[in-house]
C-alpha cells in the first residue's frame, strides 16, 4: 500500500509541475499578445481584443487545470 | 514704372500695374522656400479587414514603428492557404484521445488500472495543449506582416512563441526587389516569396508566401523610382 502511495505521488508531483509550467507559458503568451497588439493595431472587428481574450481564456484554462488536478489527483 | 527702353510702338500701350506677389510679404530674412514636388492626389483608401492578406492603401491600421505622417501603401501577410497544415493538424489532434484511449486499453491491459482521475487530467491537458497550438499557430500567421510605407519598409516576424523580430529599412536603401513563385500550389493560388535587397550591410528582406507577389514587387519598384505617392 505504501508502494502504491509512492508511485501515485511520483506521478502526481511531476504532472502538477508540468501543469504549473504550462500555466506560466500561458501567461507569457498573454503578455506577448498584448505587446503585439499595441505594436500593430488593426481596428477591424476589434481583432486585437479578441486575440487578447482568447489568450486570457487559454491562461484561465491552464490555471483551472492545475487547480483541478490538485483536487482530483 | 514704365521701362525707358520700351519699344516706340508700345509707348502708347497702357502699363499694367502688377499686383504685389504674395511672396513679397514674406520676411526676407528667412531662407528662400524650395518648392516641394506636388504630391499626387491621395488614392482612395481600402478598409483593412482583420484577416486580409493583401491590401493596397489600407486604412484602419496603425503601426508604432512608422512615423505619424507616414502612409501605408501596401499591407502583406502570408496567403490563407498556408494555414491549412496547422488547421488540419489541430483537427487530428482533437480526435487523438477519442481514438487512442480505446487502442491503449486494448494493447496495454494495465492501462485500464490507471485511475480515472489521471485519465481525465491527461485528456484535459492534451486538449489544452491543442488549443494552445492552434492559438500560437494563428498568432504566428496573424502577426507575420510586411508593410510598405512611403518612406520605410517594415517586416514583422513573430515566431517561436516569444520571439518577435522587427526589421525596418528606408526606401532609399533598397537596391533591388524580386519575387519567386514556384510549384503548382503557389501558381494556382498566386502567392510567392518577395525578396527585397538593401544596400550595404543592411539585412535583406524576404516576405514569404505573400499573395500577388508580382503586384507587390511592381509597387516597390515604383516606390524606388519615385513614381508612387500618397
Amino acid at each position: 500500500m505504501f508502494e502504491a502511495f509512492d508511485i501515485a505521488l511520483l506521478i502526481k508531483i511531476p504532472l502538477l509541475a508540468l501543469f504549473a509550467l504550462y500555466a506560466l507559458f500561458a501567461l507569457v503568451v498573454v503578455n506577448k499578445v498584448k505587446s503585439l497588439g499595441s505594436m500593430v493595431f488593426i481596428s477591424s472587428l476589434s481583432i486585437n481584443s479578441v486575440l487578447t481574450f482568447l489568450a486570457i481564456i487559454h491562461l484561465v484554462l491552464a490555471v483551472s487545470l492545475f487547480v483541478i488536478s490538485l483536487v482530483i489527483l | 514704372m514704365p521701362d525707358i527702353f520700351v519699344d516706340s510702338d508700345l509707348v502708347d500701350t497702357p502699363v499694367v500695374k502688377e499686383e504685389p506677389q504674395q511672396e513679397d510679404t514674406v520676411d526676407r530674412n528667412q531662407s528662400p522656400k524650395i518648392d516641394k514636388p506636388q504630391a499626387v492626389k491621395s488614392t482612395s483608401k481600402n478598409r483593412l479587414s482583420a484577416f486580409q492578406t493583401y491590401c493596397e492603401y489600407p486604412s484602419g491600421i496603425r503601426v508604432d514603428q512608422l512615423g505619424k505622417d507616414e502612409e501605408i501603401l501596401l499591407f502583406l501577410r502570408s496567403h490563407h492557404i498556408t494555414n491549412i497544415p496547422w488547421i488540419v493538424t489541430t483537427f487530428l489532434l482533437l480526435l487523438v484521445p477519442i481514438a487512442l484511449f480505446p487502442l491503449l486499453d486494448a494493447i496495454f491491459p494495465s492501462f485500464l488500472t490507471i485511475s480515472v482521475n489521471f485519465k481525465i487530467a491527461l485528456v484535459l491537458f492534451f486538449y489544452l495543449i491543442t488549443f494552445g497550438y492552434a492559438l500560437i499557430s494563428f498568432l504566428q500567421w496573424f502577426y507575420n506582416i510586411g508593410i510598405i510605407a512611403t518612406s520605410n519598409i517594415l517586416d514583422i516576424d513573430y515566431s517561436q512563441v516569444v520571439q518577435v523580430h522587427v526589421s525596418a529599412t528606408k526606401v532609399e536603401k533598397i537596391e533591388d526587389v524580386s519575387f519567386r513563385q514556384s510549384g503548382f500550389i503557389q501558381t494556382l493560388f498566386n502567392y510567392g516569396n518577395l525578396d527585397i535587397q538593401t544596400a550595404g550591410t543592411h539585412p535583406n528582406f524576404e516576405l514569404f508566401n505573400v499573395p500577388n507577389p508580382d503586384k507587390a514587387a511592381l509597387m516597390i519598384q515604383k516606390l524606388i523610382r519615385g513614381e508612387e505617392h500618397v
